[in-house]
């Protein structure tokens, strides 16, 4: 405080107006000796000179008021009084003035928090400085529900072929087997060319970015780490360049690491980044881009580089793409971004603010009853000769040192809610950081809610003229809220923005608790997922893939201690989905108009529906000789049962699907993964035998029954038999996996509970403080009432009746509102009407709950113990 | 604003002040008495107008002030006319009394 307060003086000092106030009362005294002095020489007595004296003048403060309102001509000077003042006068009111900062740093904080979430992932996607003219470059299918990174051999036709682009740049992400400091875990990372970082305009926060001349070829395998890799496993060691960290068994020399903010858009974070040509293991060509991207030729527009590639994509058919019918797209930074994450992060924004907006109604209830009480004050001042415009400036100075603090306080919440993201918010969307424009924007709220709450009490109070102040005492308003038309006002809005916001956190909440316990057809408790991916060299084709499997297949069957649990081996189950694209014919039908559609695939051992405990409803299981070179067979889903074979058994029936004919074996319950359900995909699922199936990752699932790290041990060993040297991957529970999924839906949730819930709170302390302040006003009506004997139920009901109605407006407001922005959250929704009435009921009975507990308390109150003590306080 | 004369027409506290000072550099306190005594007892001007005219004719720049010893030996601080300040006072003067003049003139006119 004494360090505020000597910076005030060295301010003042500044601009001369300490030196000015003390001149100004030393001319008056001045003055005034003058006048005794010459009192005295005409004969009066010292004390009637004296008093003659202080007649003529007649009160210095006036002539002060007038004398400081002519010589306004420094603002920064009237500015900083009129601060100390408000400052000076806020320390007075301790209790509001922290209820007021309070409100304000809340509401500012979440906004900014929701703002930088916001800048950071939807306004500013890419990294770097450099962004104009940026796109990501991308392949959707048709109905933009999936989309693939071009490949490598793509972007090597388009940088060849296409003149839209001045540049293009891609980098790939795997996960790798990294030790630092002796201690070995599994980490993603990232590849790149070596103009990446210059291409997107990132510079290192320290060390350098690549060179050329950097890789296999001159100074070795060198790697660029994230901010975050640094803290968390190198210490924030300020000389980390020259340190070293092995990647798939080869040394790295650190030369770099880069900026807090630097952040691509992948679901999980890139600990690390190297050249292409320094992954070990694999050739640059072999590496498959996560994102490419481009800046577009000067001039061009987004339209005609999208057409431009689409030809491109026409003319050099690419395996993969003609394949899948993908089709070429060119998408602007703003479109990577998921688009129902943009949704609910402008959604979350909208919540934060309107926090804000109820915050600032209180605020304004606060300042509106301030002014009240402050009104012979402010009348006196008037007539003492204060100018109505000093009056309103010196009220706002007020509030204007109330945003301060509060914006203060709340960039202070923003930093530490920033720091405790991780607990919302999915994996990848951590490490943001309060940049300069959060910091205007937390200043403008704050400014700008100030204003917004504090003109209209600063208009109202200064208005006061003494007579009416003092014939009207402070029995001013009569009648519950009755005078206080603003009051009431900021109550009906209050109510109906809580219950606009508490609506959507309960249908968020709804929609997330209905896929979190949707039934997935199969049970994880217990499920364990290992993945192992092959490499290229050893296995390179079908046959030798195969060999792997059916040798592992039988070491798990005969090896694998049935203590420990159950084991199985598919090509994907959670995770490593595949998906073929086409029209499913049933043989005996036509093909014409069969409609293309998506169906994940799962190749898959016998034992799969077994372990898993999903059903076969009809027909069997596949058996353990169904290999490579038998007919092809499938088990299809009950969807695609019911869908394609209405009313026949599709057991031994055959299908084609893509040029293949496969014989339907049987037909299994359907598995439902929430986070495909909730994007309305994943609903056809076909299963062929694993051994019929090409491809090069297998997923191991285990049911353990006894000891997690025992059974991941056990099956460690067997796999290592088959082959030591093959590394094992992302060992996790299927339960965490599929909590994992919805951390989006979850983290919607929470935060807008967390902005409802507060906005209840701040919507119930702003009635309370109403109700209270319009009883108090009335405490001498009440006590008359008590003393002619009014029962104080009766009074007690009054009161709550008067101010429920209030209440009951702003519900219906409410209520109104929901409706109406129903729409805007039906994205987010799953199987949940944006107008579930069930929520709008909670939520109406829960507001309404809250607020008649925040007037029946003052209410009570009013009618406390004795009639005449509320007489007595008048 | 005067005691025994209400109705002074705007700008006349200043011009008197202006000529009182045009004089001798004054304080506050000395500048009523010159006017009462110049005035001959006519004009008793208040505090409450001085000090806040004193404050506008120094924003104009047509006066300045000072903080000097009085002969008692006590601060006080006084203000002066300005270069501008006497060039307004010729302005004012000249003006004054040309419109007294006038008003005379209507005053003494005989149907």
């Amino acid at each position: 405080m004494s360090r505020f307060r000597s910076l005030g003086e060295w301010l003042r000092g500044l601009v001369g107006g300490a030196r000015a106030e003390a001149e100004l009362k030393e001319e008056f005294d001045f003055h005034l000796d003058q006048e005794i002095a010459a009192n005295v020489r005409s004969g009066m007595t010292p004390e009637e000179a004296r008093r003659q004296a202080l007649l003529a003048f007649g009160g210095t403060d006036w002539y002060g008021e007038r004398v400081r309102d002519e010589r306004s001509g420094r603002p920064l000077e009237d500015l900083i009084r009129d601060l100390r003042m408000g400052f000076r006068n806020l320390r007075k009111r301790p209790v509001f003035a922290l209820v007021g900062v309070l409100t304000l740093a809340l509401g500012v904080g979440m906004s900014t928090t929701m703002f930088t979430l916001v800048d950071a992932i939807i306004l500013h996607p890419l990294p770097g400085s450099n962004t104009d003219g940026m796109v990501y470059l991308r392949q959707e299918s048709e109905d933009g529900r999936m989309w693939i990174s071009p490949t490598s051999q793509l972007i090597e036709i388009l940088r060849d072929h296409s003149s839209s682009f001045s540049r293009i740049e891609a980098y790939s992400r795997n996960p790798y087997n990294v030790t630092i400091g002796g201690e070995p875990f599994r980490l993603y990372g990232a590849a790149s060319s070596e103009g990446f970082f210059d291409f997107l305009g990132v510079r290192p926060a320290q060390g350098r970015g690549f060179l050329p001349g950097d890789g296999p070829g001159g100074t070795g395998p060198v790697v660029v780490l994230s901010h975050r890799l640094w803290v968390e496993r190198f210490g924030e060691d300020p000389s980390v360049v020259g340190r070293t960290m092995v990647i798939e068994g080869l040394t790295f020399e650190v030369i770099g690491v880069l900026p807090q903010s630097f952040r691509v858009h992948t679901p999980v974070e890139i600990g690390f980044w190297m050249l292409d040509e320094s992954v070990p293991g694999i050739t640059p060509e072999e590496l498959s881009p996560e994102a490419a991207i481009a800046r577009l030729t000067e001039g061009v527009s987004v339209e005609a580089a999208r057409d431009e590639l689409n030809a491109i994509l026409v003319n050099n058919p690419l395996d993969r793409l003609a394949d899948f019918e993908w089709v070429g797209l060119v998408l602007t930074p703003g479109d990577l971004i998921d688009s129902d994450l943009k949704k609910a992060l402008f959604i979350l924004q909208a919540g934060a603010l309107l926090v804000l907006l109820i915050g600032c109604g209180n605020l304004a209830n606060l300042l509106l009853a301030q002014g009240e009480a402050r009104g012979p004050e402010m009348a006196v001042r008037a007539s003492l000769g204060a100018r109505r415009g000093r009056l309103i400036r010196q009220l706002l100075a007020e509030s204007l040192v109330l945003g301060a603090l509060g914006g203060f306080l709340g960039l202070f919440l923003t930093l530490w809610a920033l720091d405790s993201l991780p607990l919302f918010m999915p994996t990848g969307y951590s490490g943001f950081s309060l940049d300069r424009n959060a910091f205007l924007f937390a200043m403008a709220l704050s400014i700008g809610a100030v204003l917004l709450s504090g003109i209209l009490p600063a208009l109202k109070a200064s208005k006061k003229d003494l007579n009416s102040v003092i014939k009207g005492g402070t029995t001013l308003p009569q009648g519950f809220l009755r005078r206080g038309g603003v009051r009431r006002l900021l109550v009906t809005s209050e109510v109906a923005m809580a219950f606009v916001l508490l609506v959507s956190a309960g249908l968020l909440l709804k929609s997330f608790a209905g896929l979190r316990g949707m039934d997935t057809g199969f049970d994880p408790d217990g499920l364990l997922t290992m993945r192992l991916e092959l490499p290229e060299e050893q296995y390179g084709n079908h046959e030798t893939q195969v060999a792997f499997v059916s040798q592992l297949g039988d070491r798990i069957s005969r090896g694998f201690p049935p203590t420990l649990g159950t084991a199985t081996l598919a090509s994907g189950f959670v995770d490593n989905l595949e998906a073929a694209i086409g029209a499913l014919v049933p043989e005996g039908t036509s093909p014409d108009g069969a409609e293309n559609r998506v169906f994940f695939t799962r190749g898959v051992e016998p034992d799969f529906f077994e372990a898993l405990g999903l059903p076969i409803l009809q027909g069997q299981a596949f058996s353990q000789g169904d290999g490579l070179g038998d007919e092809p067979l499938v088990i299809i889903n009950e969807r695609i049962a019911r869908q394609y074979f209405p009313g026949v058994d599709p057991v031994g029936r055959r299908f084609q699907l893509r040029e293949e004919t496969y014989r339907v074996e049987g037909v299994s319950g359907n598995l439902d993964l929430p986070d495909l359900v909730k994007n309305d995909i994943g609903d056809l699922q076909l299963f062929f035998p694993l051994r019929q199936d090409e491809g090069s990752g297998i997923t191991v699932i285990m049911r353990v029954s006894g000891s997690r790290s025992d059974a991941v041990d056990a099956m460690r060993r067997l796999i290592h038999d088959v082959d030591p040297a093959l590394p094992i991957l992302n060992i996790a529970m299927v339960n965490d996996l599929l909590s994992e999924s919805l951390n989006q839906e979850r983290s919607n949730a929470l935060l807008m509970a967390l902005f409802a819930f507060t906005a209840l709170l701040l919507g119930a302390i702003g009635i309370y403080g109403v109700v209270a302040y319009s009883v108090s006003r009335q405490i001498r009506e009440i006590g008359i009432r008590l003393a002619l004997g009014a029962s104080k139920q009766r009074v007690v009901t009054k009161v709550v009746l008067g101010s429920m109605k209030t209440v009951g407006v702003g519900l219906v407001l409410g209520v109104a509102g929901a409706v109406a922005l129903g729409g805007t959250l039906s994205g987010l929704l799953h199987e949940v009407p944006s107008r579930d009435p069930w929520v709008f009921l909670i939520v109406l009975i829960g507001i309404a709950g809250a607020s008649l507990l925040s007037t029946w308390i003052p209410a009570r109150r009013a009618a406390g113990p004795s009639p005449i003590r509320s007489l007595n306080s008048e | 604003m005067f005691e025994g004369s209400q109705d002074l027409p705007r700008g006349t506290l200043e011009l008197m002040i202006l000529k009182v000072l045009s004089l001798d550099p004054m304080h506050g306190w000395g500048i009523i008495q010159r006017i009462r005594h110049l005035s001959k007892d006519v004009f008793q001007v208040n505090q409450g107008s001085l000090y806040p005219a004193l404050q506008r004719l120094k924003k104009k720049g047509w006066i300045r002030s000072e903080w000097r010893v009085t002969e008692n030996k006590r601060r006080a601080r006084y203000y002066a006319l300005t270069d501008s300040g006497e060039r307004e006072l010729a302005e004012e003067r000249g003006a004054w009394e040309r419109s007294t003049t006038a008003v005379g003139w209507i005053l003494q006119a005989e149907s």
